[in-house]
């Protein structure tokens, strides 16, 4: 067990970088993880490509299995209310998710594939954040969306809405 | 000029971007899959998902996923009817409702005479005042003019006419109903707290209830013939 915490392993992303890599920060991702069980020994000694992640998203991802790589692994009811319905996120986690749009929807992506489930519900809960309180005008802005309803789609939304309001 | 339009195009797009981010094609960062922005919505209360299905037309295409109606009011008034109907035949926002909240409230009719003798304080003010007309009494009686324009809609109402059968085409189109609930609006402490009740714009009414009035006003129950009627409907 010792030993294969120090073990480091290769990553080769979709943009030809070759990332050098603990073993145990690796396998905070299910995918990795599944994929060393498979391969073996052989694990050790080939590169392992990940084709759907680019260098630096997976460097920022790398970041953030560091960092957690002692955490406890999630506990099996962790899909239970009280984790879906608080949007807190934990003071690093926060300042590693201040980044510019287009890589926190990276990561977010990046942690789907990878299957790491708590960087992507931190991803999640860090866009929720970006939503919450915002008028559907507002949310446009934030995340430059055009408006392509017409003004009669709008109005029966509205509509639609107002059913959904009282009940 | 005779300018491509392809030229035309792209002028167009560099007024909304900045130089630098030229080449990037200006991109709809929220356009993500369902999975994911399912678990984003998740940590969002019901005024976000509203929101969000106003934005644009691949989010409102989204928002079909979202249980954004549950519970739906089926009640003898035509605001009600008319929103149980809409829902029920909208392309994906029946799909959701697993309860029906039956209001089963109905009303004796009084005359004002009658309302003006029953009418529990502080608005029974009928021996205070004994020659007070009866539109000013009414007048100065809110709950009383309330009561009779809510009579006056419930019989306006569609449920004399063919209540089961709306009912029942309704539910025909609520692939995930479970429950049907049977509401009385002026149960204080059930509905009209939690503010489920169509009746929630005339808590004056209440007073009808809560007084004892001689077995007169307490006529919101449900009789056999009633549920038999609910019963069939169901099965």
């Amino acid at each position: 067990m010792a030993a294969s915490e120090s073990t480091r392993i290769t990553l080769v992303s979709n943009d030809g970088a070759e990332v050098h890599v603990e073993r145990n920060v690796a396998e905070r991702s299910m995918l990795i993880k599944n994929m060393m069980e498979d391969l073996g020994e052989a694990a050790m000694t080939q590169s392992v490509p990940i084709p759907n992640v680019n260098e630096s998203v997976l460097k920022k991802v790398i970041e953030w299995c560091e960092h957690h790589k002692n955490d406890p692994p999630a506990a099996a009811d962790d899909d239970s209310d009280s984790r879906k319905k608080t949007t807190d996120i934990e003071e690093w986690d926060q300042k590693f998710m201040q980044v510019d749009q287009e890589m926190l929807f990276e990561i977010i992506l990046a942690s789907n594939y990878l299957d790491i489930k708590p960087l992507l519900d931190v991803g999640c809960k860090t866009v929720a954040n970006m939503i919450k309180g915002k008028s559907p005008e507002e949310i446009r802005k934030t995340f430059n969306i055009t408006n392509d309803f017409t003004p009669e789609e709008e109005e029966q939304i509205r509509r639609e809405n107002e059913w959904a309001e009282d009940r | 000029m005779n300018l491509p339009s392809q030229h035309l195009r792209s002028s167009r797009q560099r007024t909304h971007k900045p130089r630098t981010q030229r080449t990037r094609q200006p991109k709809d960062t929220l356009n993500l899959p369902t999975e994911i922005l399912l678990s984003i919505t998740s940590q969002l209360p019901k005024p976000s998902w509203l929101s969000l299905r106003l934005v644009s037309r691949s989010l409102y295409a989204f928002s079909s996923n979202l249980p954004i109606i549950t519970t739906l009011w089926f009640g003898p008034y035509s605001e009600d009817l008319s929103v149980f109907q809409n829902v029920c035949n909208h392309p994906f926002l029946g799909a959701h409702v697993t309860t029906i909240l039956y209001d089963v409230t109905r009303f004796k009719e009084f005359t004002a005479e009658e309302l003006r003798e029953h009418w529990p304080r502080p608005y029974r003010r009928a021996r205070e005042h004994p020659r007070e007309s009866r539109q000013k009494w009414i007048e100065h009686h809110p709950g009383v003019w309330q009561y009779l324009k809510l009579v006056e809609e419930f019989k306006a109402g569609s449920f004399g006419r063919d209540e089961m059968s709306i009912l029942a085409e309704g539910m025909k189109k609520l692939p995930n109903l479970r429950t049907i609930k049977l509401a009385f609006a002026f149960q204080k402490h059930r509905l009209v707290k939690e503010r489920m009740s169509p009746l929630k714009r005339y808590t004056d009414v209440e007073y009808v209830y809560r007084t004892p009035v001689h077995g007169r006003a307490q006529r919101h129950l449900i009789d056999e013939k009633m549920l038999r009627n609910i019963l069939d409907a169901i099965i």
